[in-house]
């Protein structure tokens, strides 16, 4: 289910990616956990990706939308402390943390100088959702939790020109996803943030 | 020659995107590593003691000389599931642990010659069937217990096969013999508990039973006589 539904994803940026004034990204995202993210799993995540389409409005503006992954995962053994009013718990045994972010966003860029640049500094801004799974496993036991959270990502990059229709694009995006639900620890503040640190290729389309 | 050459040069541009994509693709195996974790990482050990009891004035104990094994059938004295064979390193590993920690044991209680605290070691052996489905994407990480239907809200593409685990646990109890008696309701009263699970399997049982008891008590200080 999950590769029919990036197949048709695909499909639809391949279209577009030779559409007018269209820009196709693929990108490799690694990630920076921070916030809460951080507090739970503080390992650097190497694992992630996005496709974007941007479409443009004039010179300087586009619109569109992205779809991306990131995951984060840890292996932990440290021991659990739990207050629990008279009660002292003590945890010991190898905790596998993980989290899964699905944004999915609208996004809006500005880019500076001109079209035929070899250089072009941009910024840019998602405004969307993040779906995100958040899972504990402890032993032979096992807590998940997943939300769909609210969430804005500013965004500072640059396309590098390689050939006429193809550029290197280089970004960081901070990613915030404001609270919903409940952690997978229990806490009722759920926001979740990373600094995405992100490599790909983008496709222009006449 | 050189015009076939060219085409092919515009399709591998064509497919760069795809190829690209497969390869990030690849390149993640699994959005829930594993790990390779062993068996002994399945190891749980969860210890719980009450903050206004004064463990250091407890001196003496007495250990309950038999492992109970909990059975669902009150008639059956011994679960299927679990072997006696390692009940006698259980309790001289518990044994070895209250001594290292400064207690005296009494061996044979009575009321002339009562003990502080009693320790009584119960086990349990749970057998947990798990479904799962497998082999609609390779990589995509099931580990063999995982979570049914992972994702997609309820769908499921059918089942696959199942897997059969055992879980066994420990539980020592570490009850205050004055408390207990004392107590209003009859109730014993332990202030201090060890709960240890972990998968039954063949293979470094004897290791992993003394680690982990000797990790409760490595992880409860506070038990030591003062």
């Amino acid at each position: 289910m999950r590769m029919k539904y990036l197949i048709i994803a695909l499909m639809f940026l391949s279209v577009n990616i030779f559409a007018q004034d269209f820009l196709g990204v693929l990108s490799y995202n690694t990630a920076l956990p921070m916030g809460k993210t951080g507090d739970y799993i503080s390992d650097f995540s190497w694992k992630g990706f996005s496709f974007e389409g941007r479409s443009f409005t004039n010179r300087n503006w586009s619109f569109g939308g992205i779809f991306g992954w990131n995951i984060f995962d840890a292996k932990i053994t440290d021991l659990i402390q739990i207050d629990n009013g008279d009660k002292g718990i003590t945890v010991k045994g190898t905790q596998l943390r993980y989290v899964n972010s699905f944004p999915i966003m609208a996004t809006g860029h500005y880019y500076f100088g001109k079209r035929k640049n070899s250089l072009r500094p941009y910024l840019g801004l998602g405004v969307g959702t993040y779906y995100i799974i958040q899972r504990f496993d402890i032993g032979v036991f096992r807590r998940e939790v997943s939300n769909w959270h609210f969430g804005l990502a500013p965004e500072a990059g640059v396309l590098v020109a390689l050939s006429r229709n193809t550029s290197l694009i280089l970004s960081v995006k901070y990613n915030y996803a404001f609270s919903a639900g409940k952690a997978v620890y229990g806490s009722t503040d759920n926001s979740q943030s990373y600094l995405g640190f992100n490599i790909g290729l983008a496709f222009a389309g006449y | 020659m050189k015009t076939d050459f060219k085409r092919n040069g515009k399709i591998w541009r064509k497919y760069l995107p795809v190829l690209f994509l497969f390869a990030l693709m690849l390149s993640f195996t699994s959005c829930y590593t594993d790990y390779g974790l062993t068996t002994a990482d399945y190891d749980v050990v969860i210890t719980q003691y009450d903050k206004n009891t004064d463990f250091g004035v407890f001196k003496t104990f007495s250990l309950v000389d038999s492992v109970f094994h909990i059975t669902g059938d009150t008639t059956e004295s011994d679960s299927d599931l679990l072997t006696r064979k390692y009940d006698k390193l259980i309790l001289s590993t518990i044994r070895e642990n209250m001594i290292n920690y400064g207690y005296t044991e009494i061996k044979d209680p009575s009321d002339q010659n009562e003990p502080a605290v009693v320790i009584v070691v119960r086990a349990l052996g749970t057998q947990i069937d798990q479904y799962y489905y497998g082999g609609y994407y390779p990589g995509w990480g099931y580990p063999g217990w995982g979570y049914p239907g992972w994702g997609w809200g309820g769908y499921y593409p059918g089942y696959v096969g199942k897997s059969t685990y055992y879980v066994g646990t420990l539980f020592i109890d570490y009850f205050d013999v004055a408390a207990s008696e004392n107590d209003l309701d009859g109730k014993l009263v332990a202030p201090w508990y060890a709960t240890i699970n972990g998968l039954l399997q063949s293979g470094q049982s004897e290791s992993r039973l003394t680690g982990t008891v000797n990790q409760a008590f490595e992880q409860s200080p506070y038990l030591k006589v003062k």
